[in-house]
C-alpha cells in the first residue's frame, strides 16, 4: 500500500513550495505598492489565501478526496478535456522553469558571475528530475530537509536587533506609494502566496481526515510569520525610502551579517534558498507531470519525467537575462493566482452534482 | 549493490565532476592570485581636472605591514580601476573592502555619484566605513604608520577600538544610505585626519542630503553622540568655564546615555509655525576626576554635582543642536520623531531642513554618577 501524507509533512511541503524568489523582493513590492507600514498588508493577504485553502478543503470533502482529474472526467469526456490538460501543463512545465531561472540570475549578482547560467540551470534539472522521478511520499521526505535548511534562516534575525529602530516605521499607514493604492499593486504583492494550490493534486495521497487540512493550515501560518519577520525586520533596518530603493532588500539584509571569524555570509546564505526554489520547480513540475499523465496514462514514468525536464531545461536556456525572466515569472505567477481561485471554485460544482449523481446511483442500484 | 544504489552513487558523483568542470573553468578565485581593497579613497581632481576625480585604492600585501598603492584622476571609480588592473599582477577585487575615504571638498560637492557605484557593485559589502578626511587622503593612505603598518589596517582598528570603547557613531555604507533616504534624518560621517605621526579621529561631517554642509568638532562628539541615540561607554570631561559653575572640572567614565525625544507641538501646514521638540538625555557613569570645591564623599553635594553636569551637558547639547539647526542638517533625526507626530500628507509638503532651523529644541539632562572610583 502506497504511504499517505500526514499534517505534520503537508504543513513543511505548502511552507516550501510558498517560499521562493519573490520573498527577497517582498519588502520592497510592499513598500512600493502599499506604502508605509506595508507589512500590515500581510495579514490581509494572508487572510485572503487562508479563504482560498478553505474553497479546497470544501472540495476535497465534497469531493470525497477523489483528484481534480476524476471530478473533470465524471463530468466531461476526457477527449475534450486533452487540449486543456496539455495547455496547463505545459504552462506549469514552463512556470517551472521560469522559476529556476530567474533563481540562478539573481544568484550570479553575487556569485558565479562569469559562468554560464544555462549550465548552472543544467545542475538545477538534474537535482529536479532527481526527485520528480521519485513518488510524491519521497519527495515530501527531501522536501522535510530542505525545510529545515531553508527554516533555519529565520534564526538569523536577532543578527539585526542592534541597527533596528521602530522609529523608521513611521506612524502612518499605507502612504507614499508611487501611485496611490492600486489593484494590480496589491496583487503584485500577493504573489508571494503563490504555490500552495499544489495541494489540489495531493488529494489522492491524502490521509483521509481533516488533520491534512489543519497541517495546510499550520504551514500557511508559519508562511505568514515568515513573511512578517522578513518585511518587519525589513522596516526596521533601512528607512521606508530606502526599502522603496532597493530590488531585494532581504539580500542587503544578509550582507550585513558579519561573524567573528567570517563576513560577506550573504553568498553562502543565498545559497540555502536554492533548495526552496528547486521545491517550486519540483512542485510545478509534478503538477505538469500528474496531468499530462492523464492524457499519456500509458508512458512510463522514468521517460516522462525526462521530456518534462528537457521542456524546463529548453524553457530555461530561453531567458537570458533577468529583466526577462523577471517579467515572465510576474506574469506566470498572475495566471496561477488566477488559477488558485479558479481551480476549485470551477471543481465545488462539479464535485456537488456528482455527489448527487452517486447518490442517486446508489439509491438505484440498492 | 543494487541498481537502485548504484545509480544514486553515479549520479550522486557525477554532479560535483559536473560542478567542477562547469564552474572551475571561469569563476575560479585564486588567493594568490586576487589583489583585495582594503580601502578606497576619492578626492575632486584638483586644478586642470574639474569634473573628475582623483582615486586612490590600497592594497595591503600579505606581510600586512606594506601595502600597494595606485593612484589615478578619471571620470569615475570604475574607470580607475581598470588602469589599475593593467597595472597590477594580481586580479583586484573589491570583496574586502573595508574603509571608503571621501576628501572634503568632494564631500561638498556630493558623494551620491559614488556612493551609488560602490552600492551597485554586489561585491561590496555594507557595512564598509564611509569617512572623510581633512587633508589629502592620497598621503594619508601611502603613509606608513608605526602603530600598525598601513592605513588601512591602522584605521580600520581605530574604528574597532572606537567604536567599543567612545561614542563616535559607526558610519557605514550601510548607515549612511539608510540616512540619506529617510526624509527625517541626515546622514553622518566620521571625520579622520592625517596628524603627522598618528591618524586622528576629527569630528563628525554633517550632511545635507549626500553634500556635506558642516562639521561637529572633536570635543563635542561625546554630546553628539549622546543627543544622536544610545552611548554605551563614553569619556565625558567637563570643564566648568563660567561663573554659574562652583567646580572647575570633573571627568566621567564609562558613561551610557539614553536618548528621549518627545514632540511637544508639531508645525503648521505651512512651515510658518515652528515645531517644539524636547530631547531627554539620561546619562549615568563613573567619576573619576574632580576639581572644585564640592565634597564628592558628602551625599548631597553628590547631587549638587550631578545638578551641575547635567546643566554643562544641557548648555553644550544646545550649542551644538543650533549648529546643526544654522547648518540645517538634522543628523540627529529629529524629523523622523516629528514626522511620526504628523499626518503624512502634511509631512510630505514640509520642507523639513528649513523648518528644522527655526524648530524650538530643548535639552533636558539627567546625571547620575553610579560611583566615585577608590577615593572618598
Amino acid at each position: 500500500m502506497k504511504e499517505k501524507l500526514n499534517g505534520f509533512h503537508v504543513a513543511l511541503l505548502v511552507y516550501m513550495c510558498e517560499v521562493d524568489v519573490t520573498v527577497f523582493s517582498l519588502p520592497h513590492v510592499l513598500a512600493k505598492n502599499i506604502g508605509t507600514n506595508g507589512w500590515v498588508a500581510i495579514f490581509l493577504l494572508s487572510a485572503v489565501f487562508a479563504f482560498n485553502i478553505f474553497l479546497y478543503q470544501i472540495l476535497f470533502r465534497v469531493g470525497e478526496g477523489r483528484s481534480a482529474f476524476e471530478l473533470l472526467e465524471g463530468v466531461i469526456p476526457k477527449g475534450i478535456l486533452a487540449p486543456f490538460y496539455l495547455t496547463l501543463s505545459i504552462f506549469w512545465i514552463a512556470l517551472g522553469a521560469v522559476v529556476g531561472k530567474n533563481f540562478i540570475l539573481l544568484y550570479q549578482i553575487l556569485a558565479f558571475q562569469t559562468t554560464s547560467p544555462e549550465m548552472i540551470f543544467l545542475l538545477f534539472c538534474l537535482i529536479v528530475y532527481a526527485l520528480l522521478s521519485k513518488d510524491i511520499y519521497s519527495i515530501v521526505k527531501a522536501i522535510t530537509i530542505f525545510f529545515l535548511l531553508t527554516c533555519s534562516m529565520n534564526l538569523l534575525v536577532p543578527f539585526f536587533f542592534d541597527n533596528w529602530s521602530l522609529v523608521r516605521f513611521t506612524t502612518s499607514f499605507f502612504q507614499g506609494t508611487e501611485s496611490g493604492q492600486t489593484i494590480h499593486g496589491w496583487l503584485e504583492a500577493s504573489l508571494v502566496f503563490v504555490g500552495f494550490e499544489f495541494i489540489l493534486f495531493l488529494f489522492p495521497n491524502f490521509e483521509r481526515r481533516q488533520k491534512v487540512f489543519k497541517g495546510i493550515y499550520i504551514g500557511h501560518a508559519f508562511f505568514t510569520f515568515a513573511l512578517l519577520l522578513v518585511a518587519i525586520v525589513s522596516f526596521g533596518f533601512f528607512s521606508f525610502q530606502e526599502v522603496q530603493a532597493l530590488p531585494y532588500p532581504v539580500i542587503n539584509t544578509m550582507e550585513y551579517i558579519e561573524l567573528p571569524f567570517i563576513n560577506r555570509l550573504e553568498n553562502l546564505i543565498f545559497t540555502f534558498f536554492l533548495f526552496a526554489n528547486i521545491v517550486s520547480t519540483v512542485t510545478f513540475g509534478y503538477m505538469g507531470q500528474v496531468t499530462l499523465k492523464r492524457i499519456v496514462p500509458k508512458l512510463p514514468d522514468k521517460v516522462l519525467v525526462f521530456a518534462i525536464i528537457l521542456l524546463v531545461f529548453a524553457v530555461g536556456c530561453f531567458f537570458r537575462i533577468l529583466r526577462q525572466t523577471e517579467a515572465w515569472l510576474e506574469r506566470g505567477f498572475y495566471i496561477e493566482m488566477a488559477l488558485a481561485f479558479a481551480m476549485p471554485i470551477v471543481l465545488i460544482p462539479i464535485a456537488m452534482v456528482l455527489k448527487r449523481k452517486g447518490k442517486a446511483a446508489a439509491h438505484e442500484s440498492g | 549493490m543494487s541498481p537502485v544504489k548504484r545509480r544514486a552513487c553515479l549520479l550522486l558523483l557525477s554532479i560535483p565532476l559536473i560542478a567542477s568542470t562547469v564552474v572551475g573553468c571561469s569563476d575560479q578565485r585564486v588567493i594568490e592570485k586576487l589583489g583585495f581593497v582594503r580601502t578606497i579613497a576619492y578626492e575632486s581632481g584638483g586644478e586642470g581636472n574639474e569634473g573628475k576625480i582623483k582615486v586612490t585604492i590600497s592594497i595591503p600585501k600579505t606581510n600586512n605591514t606594506e601595502a600597494i598603492h595606485y593612484t589615478a584622476v578619471s571620470v569615475t571609480a570604475r574607470e580607475a580601476r581598470i588602469l589599475f588592473d593593467r597595472q597590477n599582477e594580481r586580479h583586484i577585487v573589491n570583496g574586502q573592502l573595508r574603509q571608503v575615504l571621501f576628501g572634503e571638498t568632494l564631500a561638498q560637492e556630493g558623494l551620491w555619484p559614488h556612493i551609488d557605484s560602490l552600492l551597485r557593485d554586489p561585491t561590496i559589502g555594507n557595512r564598509a566605513h564611509v569617512l572623510v578626511v581633512e587633508g589629502s587622503a592620497e598621503q594619508l593612505l601611502k603613509r606608513n604608520y608605526l602603530q600598525s603598518g598601513t592605513a588601512g589596517e591602522y584605521i580600520d582598528n581605530l574604528i574597532r577600538i572606537e567604536k567599543s570603547s567612545l561614542d563616535v557613531a559607526d558610519t557605514s555604507i550601510h548607515t549612511f544610505l539608510r540616512d540619506y533616504y529617510d526624509d527625517g534624518i541626515e546622514p553622518v560621517a566620521s571625520i579622520i585626519k592625517d596628524n603627522s605621526y598618528s591618524i586622528l579621529f576629527n569630528g563628525i561631517a554633517l550632511f545635507r542630503q549626500d553634500k556635506m554642509v558642516g562639521k561637529v568638532s572633536a570635543e563635542d562628539l561625546p554630546y553628539f553622540g549622546a543627543l544622536h541615540g544610545r552611548v554605551k561607554s563614553g569619556d565625558l570631561f567637563t570643564d566648568f568655564k563660567g561663573k554659574q559653575y562652583a567646580s572647575d572640572y570633573s571627568s566621567m567614565i564609562f558613561f551610557s546615555s539614553k536618548r528621549k525625544v518627545k514632540v511637544l507641538s508639531i508645525p503648521s501646514e505651512s512651515g510658518g509655525r515652528a515645531p517644539k521638540v524636547v530631547v531627554k538625555l539620561n546619562i549615568i557613569g563613573s567619576l573619576l576626576e574632580y576639581n572644585g570645591p564640592m565634597h564628592v564623599s558628602d551625599r548631597e553635594e553628590q547631587v549638587k554635582l550631578e545638578a551641575e553636569i547635567a546643566k554643562y551637558v544641557k548648555e553644550r547639547c544646545e550649542t551644538l543642536i543650533r549648529q546643526l539647526q544654522d547648518a540645517r542638517s538634522d543628523a540627529i533625526g529629529i524629523g523622523q520623531h516629528v514626522r511620526n507626530a504628523m499626518p503624512y500628507a502634511a509631512w510630505k509638503k514640509l520642507d523639513w531642513p528649513e523648518t528644522f532651523s527655526r524648530a524650538e529644541i530643548g535639552v533636558e539632562v539627567r546625571v547620575r554618577i553610579r560611583n566615585f572610583g577608590k577615593m572618598q
